[in-house]
Order: C-alpha cells, then structure tokens, then sequence
C-alpha cells in the first residue's frame, strides 16, 4: 500500500533544482565562459539565402589565410 | 592618434577596489569576464537589446556591452559575484532558486540586479511595476512569470530575511 503523501519524502514536495544555486550566484559556466589554455577563435558562416541548394563552398581564400587552422563545411570529415 | 596598448583603470567592483592595465577599447562586460574572471555577467547581444550582461552601477541597472571602464572610475559597480554577502544569498537569489525561476540561468544575473535595484528604490512593487522593471531583460526561456512571483516572494520576505 502506498504511504500518505505527508510521510514521503520527495513526493509532492516542492523541490529546489539541485543547479539552481549555481545559477542564482553566477557560478554556472556556459560555453562561452571557458578559458582554457591555447583557445582559438571561431566563426560560423551562414548562407546569405533563406532557402537554397549548396552546390560547392569555396574555402581557398579562407584557408590562405594567415593564421587559419581549418575551414569546415558540411562536406568535412 | 596612436591608441595606448592598455591603460591603468582604477575599476570598484563588488566592494573592491582593483586596479588593472587593459586595452582601452575594451568593454566593462569584457573586462569583468576576460580581465577579472567574473564572468557571471554574460555576454548576449552586445548590442544593448538583450541586457543579459547587466550590471548595477551605483545602483542602478547598467549595460556592461556598452560601457567603457575608463567612464566608470570612482563608481560603484555591482555583478552578481558580489550579490551574496558573508556567505549569504541575498532573498532575490534564494526566492529565484526555490521558484525555479532560473532556467537555463543565462539571463539570471541581470534579472537577480535588475529586480535588485527595483526593491531597493520600492520594496514592495506591484506586479506591473516588476514588469516594467525588467522588461528590458530578455529570457528566452521564456520564463517571465516565476520570474515575476520570485521578485514578489523575495519582497513579500522583505524584513525576515538578512539584507
């Protein structure tokens, strides 16, 4: 038989998110709040049109670049 | 016009004094976050439509994207890092944890500051005025009214609770 829900414990309680302190505080570390050693900067480019068919992404320039590590696109393995 | 490197800024966060040698171009939202670690004042737009990097300065409700340190010496500034006291969440902070009225918690530190210097200047605001209050802040959790009832509890507490 099931206990009353006074005598439970978690049941029908009201129950702090155990992060929730974290976030109040501004202890909680999103992506953008990592530093770590030797990061690099990244950027994402998006298609200039709403709605259309990606025949070829020319990354030569991108990757002539000074100081470019990688150029990713769809086609990256 | 040769720009400095970095210059000495004489910055009052929290209650403490720090002096620093930052690039002047730099925002008080990236000096709080790269220059002092406190990087509980996020970092949303930076164009001042999100006020998710929101700070208090002497205080009142500030857009730390928009900012420049050198503008801001002598000036009392408050993040969240400095909202607890000896240990002791302030009631905002407390009433936003037990209502979950952080979710995702990215918009959590502007709107803790936001409410805080709304209670400071009425304690006790009606509903509408908490709306007022911290309509600029953008949650897109769209989590507005434990939001709102997390304000109201943290007044309605006003007196009991330290600070």
């Amino acid at each position: 038989m099931t206990p009353p829900a006074e005598e439970l414990s978690i049941v029908g309680k009201s129950l702090i998110k155990p992060d929730a302190f974290s976030k109040v505080s501004g202890q909680t570390k999103f992506a953008d709040d990592l530093a770590l050693p030797r990061m690099i900067y990244g950027r994402i480019l998006r298609s200039p049109h709403p709605h259309a068919r990606i025949l070829h992404v020319d990354t030569s320039r991108a990757r002539a670049h000074p100081g470019v590590l990688a150029v990713l696109t769809g086609g990256s393995t | 016009v040769s720009i400095p490197e970095r210059v000495a800024v004489r910055l009052r966060v929290n209650g403490e004094e720090a002096a620093l040698m930052v690039p002047p171009y730099k925002t008080l939202l990236e000096v709080l976050r790269e220059d002092m670690g406190l990087t509980g004042t996020k970092h949303g737009c930076e164009l001042g439509e999100c006020s998710t990097c929101g700070v208090l300065v002497d205080g009142k409700p500030f857009l730390s994207c928009l900012s420049m340190p050198l503008d801001l010496e002598g000036r009392e500034i408050l993040t969240v890092e400095g909202m607890s006291a000896d240990g002791r969440s302030h009631p905002l902070q407390i009433a936003f944890a037990e209502l979950g009225a952080a979710q995702c918690g990215y918009c959590t530190p502007a709107m803790l500051l936001t409410a805080k210097a709304l209670l400071d200047r009425d304690p006790h605001p009606s509903r509408d005025a908490i709306m007022e209050a911290l309509a600029g802040v953008l949650c897109r959790c769209t989590g507005y009214l434990k939001i709102f009832e997390a304000v109201e509890l943290a007044a309605s507490r006003a007196g009991t609770l330290a600070r």
